[in-house]
């Protein structure tokens, strides 16, 4: 969708969801909280606008706090709108590109469009594709291939750890195992990316 | 440099970790840039470790949110848990009795609601009390300092909630800025010289978005210098160059563009739209023309894009000032002869920042 819709957006200095801000970047409880309280019920009102219900509307909502947390960690703090904004023109996009076909009623002109809003969506769209892709090839690989890099990536164990779970006599060993399989992966992985571009150009 | 690709990848895993130092992590840099196999090892790792972080931080905020949910959520569901043991037992018999549980639980429930929410609202509170508290400290400081100095006024406590840009129409303490940047606020600040002066409302009006503010200090004025601009009340023509003083940040900034069309969004006969850069902080800045006169009040800009600015024309000013009789706002322009430089050095005392807190 190309960005048709416009905002005017006022130019005053907004400082006081600043503290939020800083919250959310290190992925404070109680900024959750506040968004929760604060923003969830324009996202669900908006979904349910456009033919959700609440359980989807939670799911949008969800995503799009993602999205907002990992542009606050990543990028740094920056946001030039209000955090409610943002969100809902976040959640927004990412309901209208998920459930199209969903959405029988006219989607409104007139919507608080954030700039960044849609390119953030389609990075995150992308990222999840991608994910699916290297949790498939992941499983692939089998295990213990699979269980190892899945410990030490995502769930953040140590080489030590590893070692006395997966049984290995020293850390050298476990460490040469789990470049062997890392590289697999990544085989699998990036030709599959690169198949998957080819076909869609 | 010879290495396996085993040591290689164990380079690249330490070097996103950002684990090397010193002169490793120069070595490591200098073989990037001839080393075409370390460069893909490494995009590929970067690719990777993205994907990596996308899914655990996906994790992270899906986790903490479903817990704050379901914790507004555990308590109703566990009354309408009881309520539905209640009403199975003596539907009956007791239906009385139950109806009179039902109003006890859901007094229950509210009370329990309450007491949760006040707690979160007392834990950010706290906080807020607790961050005012250093600046107020901060503040007292400084205020300090500089009342030794001169007898400055009472300086705002806190962070400020919002910022804009003011200038100034009387000498006497009158600024005019946009209704938007003040609106909701009592605790609203002009800066001149990085000393804030309180101020108050004169007359607000949303629709044309301006506010009139005075500043409360007795026998005030901005500066022994006359109001150096003029306004022209008359309209411009559209390709007209103008500029604009506004403070996007704490000190004062410049820019430069000109009148692109005579309507502002949907043809709207009050505004004119620019193509002139702007950023948040400079609703309410003064539009000059070449002959240094206001000739509009920057008040918004399109979210897209960075130069469609609008601004309200000058006789929105004539009007919205029209009923103030008591004051006059008549001002001469002593700067139209002046070169471009002399005259922003001249506005400089007279575009001051607004902040509310």
């Amino acid at each position: 969708m190309q960005q048709s819709v416009l905002m005017i957006q006022l130019l005053t200095i907004y400082n006081d969801e600043k503290e939020i801000l800083e919250g959310i970047a290190t992925g404070q409880k109680k900024s959750l909280e506040w968004v929760y309280k604060h923003c969830f019920a324009t996202t669900k009102k908006m979904v349910i606008k456009l033919n959700g219900d609440t359980d989807e509307a939670w799911d949008v909502f969800q995503e799009a706090v993602t999205i907002f947390y990992q542009k606050c960690s990543t990028e740094g703090i920056d946001l030039n709108c209000r955090i409610n904004t943002y969100l809902t023109s976040v959640a927004r996009n990412l309901w209208i590109k998920r459930f199209k076909q969903k959405i029988t009623t006219e989607i409104p002109e007139e919507w608080d469009e954030v700039e960044d809003a849609e390119t953030d969506v389609d990075e995150f769209l992308q990222k999840e594709r991608d994910l699916t892709t290297l949790e498939t090839m992941l499983d692939k690989l089998g295990d213990p291939c699979s269980k190892m890099l899945k410990a030490f990536y995502f769930n953040k164990k140590s080489m030590q750890e590893i070692c006395t779970e997966f049984g290995y006599t020293n850390a050298d060993n476990a460490k040469t195992q789990k470049y062997k399989c890392l590289t697999r992966l990544k085989k699998l992985f990036f030709t599959a990316s690169a198949n998957a571009v080819a076909k869609t150009e | 440099m010879n290495m396996s690709n085993e040591q290689m990848h164990e380079w690249v895993e330490l070097y996103n970790l950002d684990l090397l130092e010193g002169d490793d992590k120069i070595a490591f840099e200098q073989e990037l840039t001839t080393n075409m196999e370390l460069r893909k090892m490494l995009s590929e790792h970067k690719a990777f470790l993205r994907l990596v972080n996308h899914k655990t931080s996906k994790e992270l905020v899906h986790n903490q949110l479903n817990m704050i949910r379901n914790q507004k959520h555990t308590t109703v569901r566990r009354i309408a848990d009881e309520m539905q043991v209640h009403v199975n037992k003596y539907w009956k018999t007791a239906s009385v009795a139950a109806s009179v549980a039902l109003v006890a639980s859901l007094l229950t429930f509210q009370a329990v609601k309450n007491g949760y929410e006040k707690q979160i609202n007392t834990q950010n509170e706290l906080l807020r009390r607790v961050v005012t508290k250093v600046n107020n400290n901060e503040k007292k400081l400084n205020t300090l300092n500089q009342s030794i100095e001169a007898n400055t006024p009472e300086q705002p406590t806190g962070t400020s909630k919002q910022a804009g840009t003011c200038f100034v129409l009387k000498n006497n303490g009158y600024v005019i800025t946009n209704a938007h940047v003040i609106e909701g606020f009592e605790d609203i600040y002009v800066f001149a010289n990085n000393i804030g002066h309180k101020a108050s409302v004169v007359k607000i009006d949303p629709n044309s978005d301006l506010a009139l503010l005075k500043i409360n200090e007795k026998d005030f004025t901005f500066s022994k210098a006359p109001l150096p601009y003029g306004i022209n009340y008359k309209g411009n023509d559209m390709s007209e160059k103008v500029y604009t003083l506004g403070f996007p940040k704490s000190s004062i900034v410049y820019n430069e563009g000109y009148i692109s069309s005579s309507t502002g969004r949907d043809d709207d006969s009050s505004r004119y739209e620019l193509e002139l850069p702007s950023s948040p902080g400079v609703s309410g800045s003064p539009v000059f023309d070449d002959k240094g006169n206001v000739v509009a009040i920057i008040n918004s800009k399109e979210s897209i894009g960075n130069s469609t600015t609008y601004a309200l024309k000058s006789t929105e000013l004539k009007k919205f000032l029209s009923d103030i009789d008591s004051v006059n706002f008549a001002t001469m322009n002593q700067v139209s002869s002046l070169k471009r430089q002399q005259q922003v050095k001249a506005f400089e005392n007279f575009v001051l920042e607004v902040k509310v807190y």
